[in-house]
């Protein structure tokens, strides 16, 4: 058995010579990019986290987090900052209710390949271990893409919540950067405009979202009756709607 | 399932008629399966049999990789064409690369997904606590359709399982699947919390029709010969005209009006040369003639629920229970028991038949290799949780540290230890082989490939 762990143990200190190495040369810049896999040490509760870093544009840092047990999956990584001492970032994203102040994690790079630091969440701290197990598998957020001509355009319809009638007109366009966008204006007792960060349009279907309000539009898209149909969600809440738009108002783009 | 002391008494539970019938010698002779699934759905094939003729490993390896999600895995994994697809009661479903565990893609629904997805000409079917059934593009992940049901919830009963106070209603917490859905003929066929089995068109969606039954369908149903047979938690399992909907006949299993524990078909039937096979939360494994729905014979298990369903292969059926821990094989033809062996603690996962070897997920977060002809535990894998036994979730040797776990009947401490049980990777999910690798969803949260 010393014949096969020989090479492993000597692959081992290799791989941390040359994250060290890396980490000198450029700032840490390559060494760090990876899956990193441990746990922190919440007392009496420790949580398993999984860490992807990657390098992206322009110098900076793509990364997402897992915490198994608490149903985040890919949530994406804020204010990455690389240095010589090591690494910090922001994960907000990972929680549906505000913690204040917001959670962050600060790691180094030790000798035996392994980051190490603490996560601070709601003003408390706990250490935290992580070490390299394999390539970055960064969550990217999903984007909007280009939508159809027969999709882009005006349209409107209504809804109930609560008794009470909202009439909606939701406007959509491809922009410059050829991802789709748009907004959604809701009218009831008072009048609310939404920017719509997501447009995500399959054959057959669509979903819209307006992501600072939790506001969903989605349902089945009809090109050639002119209709989404299908529900509005906010929350734990849902209604359904039939949006329409006049045919043959659809942009069109040579 | 239940805390020590919780189980009624044998006379605190009624059966119907069908459920104390005597074994029957009458049935077809039970050949050797080709076994050639596509895997592409729950228990490999429409006829949920879960017999496969790829051999899982002789010994256990090493771990190839995992794939960690954002909480526990119920739901088993399928295959398609190269990608491992299941879901994840973080609420997404994953499709991973079976060869480098890295995500293909992953679609967000808005409940956790304990559903097992099944693929059918390029889209993923799969269920979600939302109350929606999804059809995704099998490559992208895209959404083609949804479709909504009357919602979803688990079943719930007072005073259930002895828990206190009685006049509480309480959520099962061992109904942890949802119905995982089957293709055939281009429809979609699921139950649903909501009490119904629906059938949809599976390329627009569209109801086709739907069948009410008096509680909760999680089990999922099995199709043969234009057959869909599908268990209810009301006690009941249903032979219903694939095209129609229309009832061809229903089994009555045994029902518990006390507490609720001995009751209902949470695990789902396979469907072999005309025998329908099917456990129970009566503690009863049965064979029903699946053309008359009378009972051929019934294994007894001495109020052991039998949540996972049955494999059969080669003439033998391979079932597992709950509290008495039991892997358990019988003559297909007759119900005699051949093999009995101790897998230490409560078994949910179905057993797997993959070469010479049966595959049986354990909730102790073990997965354990069977010799299929001798029943003697030839490797077993452990999850890190398991071997670390935090809050000693776990005996010495494996089983439940019940005494410890359960310290009373009451309904919110009773819950809260039965969640906690499953600290240590329990094994809810089915393992599907495939090219000399088992995957398996666990509780920690992590798909395993094994080799």
């Amino acid at each position: 058995m010393h014949a096969l762990a020989m090479p492993s143990a000597r692959g081992t200190r290799a791989a941390v010579l040359g994250g060290l190495l890396s980490w000198s040369a450029a700032g840490g810049a390559v060494g760090i990019a990876g899956r990193w896999e441990g746990r922190a040490e919440i007392p009496g509760d420790p949580q398993r986290v999984i860490v992807d870093l990657a390098p992206g544009a322009g110098g900076a840092w793509d990364g997402s987090i897992v915490l198994p047990g608490r149903s985040v999956k890919g949530a994406p990584l804020s204010a990455v900052r690389v240095d010589d001492r090591g690494i910090s970032f922001g994960f907000a994203a990972a929680f549906t209710i505000p913690i204040e102040p917001a959670p962050t994690m600060a790691l180094a790079l030790r000798p035996d390949g392994n980051l190490a630091g603490s996560l601070h969440l709601a003003g408390l701290d706990a250490p935290v271990e992580l070490r390299r197990t394999g390539e970055a598998q960064v969550d990217r957020p999903h984007r909007s893409a280009r939508i159809s001509d027969g999709l882009a355009g005006t349209w409107h319809g209504r809804y109930e919540f609560g008794g009470y009638a909202r009439d909606v007109t939701l406007t959509l366009a491809n922009r410059p950067d050829a991802a789709a966008g748009g907004q959604i204006t809701v009218v009831g007792k008072r009048t609310t405009t939404l920017d719509v960060d997501l447009v995500d349009e399959s054959p057959g279907y669509v979903t819209l979202r307006a992501s600072a309000a939790d506001y969903r539009i989605e349902g089945r898209f009809d090109a050639a009756a002119c209709t989404v149909d299908g529900a509005v969600k906010q929350g734990p809440f849902e209604a359904p709607i039939v949006l329409h738009r006049a045919c043959g108002t659809g942009e069109k783009h040579s | 399932m239940t805390a020590p002391k919780l189980v009624p008494s044998r006379r605190d539970v009624r059966r119907c008629a069908h459920g104390r019938l005597a074994p029957l010698a009458a049935g077809l002779a039970m050949l050797a399966l080709p076994a050639l699934a596509a895997q592409d759905t729950f228990r490999g094939d429409a006829a949920r049999t879960g017999a496969s003729t790829e051999p899982a490993p002789a010994e256990f390896h090493r771990i190839k990789w995992t794939f960690p999600t954002g909480d526990r895995i119920v739901s088993s994994p399928v295959w398609d064409d190269g990608r491992i697809v299941f879901g994840s009661d973080d609420g997404n479903v994953y499709a991973v690369d079976a060869a480098t565990g890295r995500q293909v893609w992953m679609r967000h629904t808005d409940g956790p997904v304990p559903s097992t997805p099944a693929i059918d000409h390029g889209r993923v079917f799969v269920g979600s606590y939302d109350g929606h059934l999804y059809a995704l593009d099998a490559v992208t992940g895209a959404l083609r359709w949804k479709f909504a049901t009357d919602g979803e919830r688990r079943f719930e009963a007072k005073g259930l399982h002895g828990m206190t106070p009685r006049q509480q209603t309480f959520a099962d917490m061992y109904d942890v699947f949802l119905s995982s859905p089957l293709v055939a003929g281009g429809r979609v066929y699921f139950g649903s919390g909501d009490g119904h089995v629906y059938a949809l068109d599976a390329d627009s969606g569209a109801l086709k029709w739907k069948f009410a039954t008096g509680d909760v369908v999680h089990a999922s149903p099995a199709y043969a010969d234009g057959v869909v047979v599908v268990g209810s938690w009301d006690g009941n399992l249903y032979a219903l005209d694939a095209a129609t909907g229309q009832s061809r006949w229903v089994f009555h299993g045994g029902t518990d009006p006390l507490i609720h524990n001995q009751q209902g078909f949470q695990s789902s039937p396979a469907i072999v040369d005309g025998t329908v096979f099917v456990g129970c939360r009566d503690g009863h494994l049965y064979a029903i003639d699946a053309a008359t729905g009378q009972a051929r014979w019934s294994i007894d298990t001495a109020g052991s629920w039998v949540v996972g369903s049955p494999a059969v292969s080669d003439g033998r059926v391979y079932f597992a229970t709950s509290d008495s821990a039991l892997y358990q094989v019988a003559d297909a033809r007759t119900g005699a028991l051949l093999q009995k062996e101790s897998t230490q603690a409560y078994v949910f996962s179905s057993p797997e038949v993959a070469g010479e070897l049966v595959l049986v997920g354990v909730l102790n977060g073990a997965l354990q290799a069977r010799d299929r002809r001798t029943g003697a535990l030839r490797w077993q894998f452990r999850t890190d949780a398991a071997r670390e036994n935090r809050g000693w979730v776990l005996t010495a040797d494996g089983h439940f540290n019940s005494g410890w776990l359960f310290p009373s009947s009451s309904g919110e401490g009773t819950q809260a230890s039965a969640r906690r049980q499953q600290d240590v990777g329990s094994f809810f999910s089915t393992p599907l082989v495939r090219g000399g690798t088992v995957y398996i969803g666990s509780a920690d949260s992590n798909l395993y490939a094994i080799e």
